[in-house]
């Protein structure tokens, strides 16, 4: 997975948010999840926008963080959701 | 079995249905041929009082926004025939049948199926009572209690609201709740509804506290802990009566709308009856 891959939600994976806490249902297994703030802030981007170069371009604006560290973040949340079967990444 | 009885917010009839049908009413009525050769896709309960039970739909109907018509099956005793769009639902008996039975599967299991896949409620597996005008209900495992502290609230002289399962729904942003069946059963009886219980609401109670009970040695504290987040949402999840794979986003959506809108507390319950009035005491604190 790189900075140039394209990201889809599964349409079986649904977000709520509880309290303070943003909740991840994977409806083909059943299993759910919980997300951290980043975590909660990436999947937001990602509902919106799969080009992963301009989600990162416009946190690192947002939170005044260098690119390279935003772009790390981001691979390795997709990694664990990639693994946990919520997104495809090509 | 009756003319009439009142189940989930319902009147059940089992008078054949006139042209204009009540809106609260559900017509039951039998019939002699089951047709069922067309429903190729047949969806497995776990046993349930010992008895194998199952769905037959025309088609696979997992991950689908909704099911219209479909026969909930208890095998060797009754078939329940059942299309969620009409008001009416036809029974067929098989040879182990009896007005006992058919009752118990209807009120019991086949009612709350129906009333979820046609979108009425969301069922909680709960024991509830009525304290100040508002339902509280006690979630958990097996054998966590809910029953007992059911049956210790009753005696305090509070109204029973649901025994086992609970239909809740969202009106205005608050929780609502609509009264099951006026029985109560403090016991394991396979097939047995309960004894009926006088003290029993039928109208609609908004939802107050719901307590998730978790049992603890008998000489423990009654401790109390609001849960929060993921925890919340899990444990009641967990406790939903039936997720029957139908509307899934929807539901999902309804049940952390409950969680947003309610307080959960799980409360820890020691293993010794004596000690059930600091319980009680305990939980009326909290309301």
């Amino acid at each position: 997975m790189t900075i140039q891959s394209k990201v889809n939600i599964d349409n079986d994976v649904f977000l709520q948010e509880v309290d303070d806490e943003t909740i991840i249902l994977n409806a083909k297994t059943q299993e759910y999840f919980s997300l951290d703030e980043m975590g909660s802030i990436f999947y937001h981007f990602l509902k919106e926008e799969d080009d992963l170069e301009i989600i990162v371009k416009e946190l690192s604006e947002h939170f005044s963080k260098d690119e390279k560290v935003i772009e790390n973040d981001l691979l390795q949340f997709l990694k664990s959701l990639e693994e946990k079967g919520l997104v495809k990444v090509t | 079995m009756g003319k009439h009885h009142y189940a989930y917010g319902h009147t059940l009839s089992f008078h054949t249905p006139p042209t204009l049908k009540q809106s609260d009413t559900i017509y039951i009525n039998e019939i002699k041929n089951l047709e069922k050769d067309h429903l190729y896709f047949q969806a497995n309960f776990h046993t349930n009082q010992k008895r194998k039970i199952y769905l037959l739909t025309e088609n696979d109907f997992r991950n689908s926004t909704s099911l219209e018509k479909w026969i909930f099956v208890v095998e060797d005793v009754v078939s329940f025939v059942c299309d969620t769009k009409q008001q009416q639902i036809f029974y067929h008996k098989d040879f182990n049948y009896t007005d006992k039975l058919m009752e118990y599967w209807l009120i019991h299991i086949l009612l709350p199926i129906y009333l979820t896949l046609n979108d009425s409620y969301y069922f909680f597996h709960t024991g509830s009572v009525e304290v100040n005008n508002q339902a509280v209900l006690f979630i958990g495992d097996s054998y966590a209690g809910k029953s007992t502290l059911t049956d210790f609230f009753l005696k305090k002289g509070h109204t029973l609201l649901s025994d086992d399962k609970l239909g809740t729904y969202i009106k205005d942003d608050d929780v609502y709740c609509t009264p099951s069946h006026p029985y109560h059963r403090p016991y394991r009886n396979l097939e047995d509804l309960g004894i009926k219980v006088d003290k029993f609401e039928k109208k609609q109670v908004e939802v107050g506290k719901i307590f998730w009970l978790k049992p603890v040695d008998g000489d423990a504290d009654v401790s109390m802990k609001k849960l929060k987040g993921l925890k919340k949402f899990e444990v009641l999840r967990y406790s939903t009566e039936m997720d029957l794979y139908v509307n899934q986003e929807e539901r999902f959506k309804y049940i952390s709308k409950i969680a947003n809108s309610l307080d959960v507390y799980e409360i820890e319950i020691p293993h010794d009856k004596k000690r059930l009035d600091e319980v009680y005491n305990q939980i009326l604190t909290y309301l």
